[in-house]
């Protein structure tokens, strides 16, 4: 569906992108995750067309007439303007996309209604809370029907109900097979949206795959944390040594090691398995987390 | 083109919702222009507190002298004596209001009361009816006190009477029948005035004045008819500065709040973003002028008398404008240095063209410095259309500055701004 090829982009002595080759399939929900200042927005920017790459190419399939009716986009920053209500917001950008008339009514109407603000649509945007406007943000990047849709790290700064309504409406268009490039920085967001994730990091893709192959690739062991329900004398009838009131174990076999625990007799508060994640998968690629 | 009205729809509507902008696109403007009319107005280029009356006197009688004398001590007139073709040329340029002409023969007719004919020509423009009005009046109480000077001292009346007489006596024209009957009637009349008691005169008054003939000298309309004529262009002027100032940052504001990305990822070309602006600020800049013009005239009567000129004049300015608002919005990146950069260079714009001091009360220096000031060339093409009464010839300079100084900015702002963009 869209092929970045040799993507290079500086600006001064800063290499923003270096080189990245992506190949993303018809209604896959694709990742890239990296820190900030990782080159996920200028790879977004390059593919949309509003930086040009220093070398390399962008390509889509299926690109006839102007692509540009075939993505929407939702920017880091909010597009949307203050000053205008939510309805008029999504009839200016609609018109913009050649909706007019019905069409045009019944798209806003459509947008507005999955991005929850049906009931707001007459006040302005300057008077939404942060999670509104993201909300806004998305309903005009959706209005057109774009089969190829951009997610500029979508949920920055924004309240737990409107994350949610945004994570259900994305759900809900990779279920009608729309094609999504999500980029983000919180390995949660990834690991529930993502089919196949992209880590990047200073310009470059560290690793690329579904999120299970590259935890089980790059995440290492799993660590189980067993907490001693008492103060333990006899730990030689435990499996594992002890270390305070508690057993840590870093296993590769995480259900192993619990039913070991279980099978020796002694009484536990707790018990937690701390699977790798995304950002154990970050840390072992990089040296570094995440939220660096 | 629909994108084009579409984008320039939103940025007026836009503008119109933020009062502060509102404010300074419109009611600044409005209101530099009702002060500083006011202030010019009241120090003297208004109606004047005397009217200024030049008088021609032909008949050069002892008579005529005292009326002008007479007349001269009224405050209401600032009184000079001309020629009849300097008066006729001072009222017609407007450097007086009106003439007063005391033809050959004047005295001699007041005295004798002869009302049938006209020895009083008043020489005055049509369109001063109120000042036509006054002259008349102070014309009629002069020659009024003039007769009543006579009957108080009828000395002088006697003279004449004696005078006459003797004209009768020798006169071959007169029949002698008739020479008698003339004689009966001044003998009489002497007998009364020597005989007469003066102070029945000093309270009575005549039923008929003095016949005046009023000649029509239509004025040569070569300044502006009052101050506002000079303060509503510089006004429409300060409103040109707001409108490049709010749209300029307006592009600024797009970048910084992310709404450019949006515009440029739509299926539009850059040329149709930038031409949408360009058509709201042109809108806008028009619009804002007309209101001020339709102000202007209907509540000070400033001249719209040739609607083509100044359409002519309006549109170069607003398109000047416009290329100059392109070449502001990239003086920066954010919305602080293109407002205040902007500002600075329109406010210096405006101090040398004519925004702050007249053109017309400049000093020599000052007014070369004006010609490197486009708001100078956006006001002498207004004024030219209202009341320079410039020629279709003389607006081409203007016209042609404002043009092609509005094409060449136009073209380096967006070529910077594209540049810029990548």
């Amino acid at each position: 569906m869209i092929q970045l090829q040799n993507l290079k982009k500086q600006y001064g002595s800063i290499l923003a992108v270096d080189s990245i080759s992506l190949d993303i399939a018809k209604g896959e929900t694709f990742g890239l995750l990296g820190p900030n200042g990782a080159g996920k927005t200028t790879t977004i920017n390059m593919i949309v067309g509003i930086v040009k790459p220093d070398s390399g190419e962008v390509r889509f399939e299926n690109k006839n007439g102007d692509f540009r009716f075939a993505i929407g986009n939702t920017p880091q920053a909010l597009a949307i303007y203050e000053d205008l209500t939510a309805e008029e917001n999504l009839n200016f950008f609609g018109k913009l996309y050649n909706l007019s008339g019905k069409k045009l009514k019944e798209r806003v109407a459509f947008a507005l209604d999955l991005v929850g603000l049906e009931s707001r649509k007459k006040d302005f945007a300057k008077t939404f809370s942060g999670g509104m406007k993201r909300r806004l943000n998305l309903a005009c990047a959706i209005l057109h029907d774009p089969q190829i849709l951009l997610f500029d790290e979508p949920t920055v700064g924004v309240d737990p109900q409107s994350r949610n309504f945004i994570f259900d409406n994305i759900e809900i268009m990779k279920s009608e097979g729309k094609t999504i490039i999500y980029t983000t920085h919180y390995m949660e967001e990834a690991e529930r949206l993502c089919d196949r994730v992209a880590i990047v990091d200073k310009g470059n893709v560290l690793a690329l795959d579904t999120v299970d192959a590259l935890i089980s690739t790059y995440g290492g062991a799993s660590v189980v944390v067993a907490e001693l329900a008492h103060e333990n004398t006899e730990t030689s009838s435990l499996p594992y040594e002890v270390q305070g009131d508690k057993i840590v174990v870093e296993t590769t076999n995480p259900l192993e090691v619990v039913q070991k625990l279980s099978a020796c007799g002694d009484t536990f508060k707790s018990i937690h398995i701390n699977r790798a994640d995304l950002e154990k998968v970050f840390l072992n690629l990089t040296g570094r987390s995440l939220r660096d | 083109m629909k994108a084009i009205l579409t984008l320039a729809f939103k940025d007026i509507k836009l503008l119109l919702r933020d009062k502060a902008g509102l404010f300074w696109v419109i009611g600044f403007p409005l209101i530099m222009a009702l002060f500083f009319g006011a202030i010019f107005g009241s120090s003297g280029s208004g109606d004047r507190a005397s009217i200024k009356l030049l008088l021609v006197d032909e008949d050069r009688s002892e008579y005529s002298i005292k009326y002008i004398t007479k007349l001269s001590a009224i405050e209401t007139f600032d009184i000079t004596q001309v020629p009849l073709d300097s008066a006729t040329l001072l009222v017609r340029r407007g450097k007086a209001s009106a003439y007063v002409r005391l033809l050959i023969g004047f005295g001699k007719a007041q005295q004798q009361f002869q009302s049938d004919e006209s020895y009083i020509e008043l020489g005055v423009d049509p369109s001063r009816s109120f000042s036509k009005e006054i002259i008349r009046g102070m014309l009629t109480k002069v020659s009024f006190e003039m007769m009543t000077d006579m009957f108080s001292n009828p000395k002088d009346l006697l003279s004449d009477i004696n005078d006459d007489m003797k004209a009768i006596d020798t006169s071959s024209t007169i029949a002698d029948s008739q020479k008698v009957k003339l004689k009966k009637f001044f003998g009489g009349l002497s007998n009364f005035l020597e005989n007469y008691d003066t102070s029945m005169m000093q309270n009575n008054s005549m039923q008929e004045g003095p016949k005046i003939v009023t000649k029509a000298i239509t004025q040569v309309r070569e300044g502006p008819r009052s101050s506002y004529e000079i303060t509503f262009p510089s006004a429409i002027l300060w409103a040109l500065i707001g409108c490049t100032s709010a749209f300029a940052v307006s592009i600024v504001t797009e970048k910084t709040k992310g709404t450019y990305v949006r515009l440029r990822i739509a299926p539009i070309s850059r040329a149709q973003i930038l031409a949408g602006k360009g058509l709201a600020a042109f809108v806008t800049i028009i619009s804002v002028s007309v209101i001020l013009l339709v102000f202007a005239n209907l509540v000070f009567g400033v001249r719209l008398d040739n609607p083509v000129k100044l359409a002519i004049a309006l549109c170069s300015s607003a398109l000047c404008f416009v290329g100059l608002m392109m070449l502001i919005s990239v003086m920066g990146k954010t919305e602080q240095a293109v407002g205040g950069g902007g500002m600075a260079i329109m406010l210096i714009m405006s101090m040398t063209g004519g925004g702050m001091i007249p053109l017309f009360a400049m000093p020599g220096w000052m007014l070369t410095v004006s010609n490197f000031s486009l708001v100078k060339w956006g006001i002498v093409s207004l004024e030219g259309a209202i009341w320079r009464g410039y020629s279709y010839s003389e607006m081409i300079l203007p016209v042609s500055v404002l043009l092609g100084s509005g094409i060449f900015l136009f073209v380096i702002g967006t070529t910077i701004l594209i540049k810029r963009d990548g």
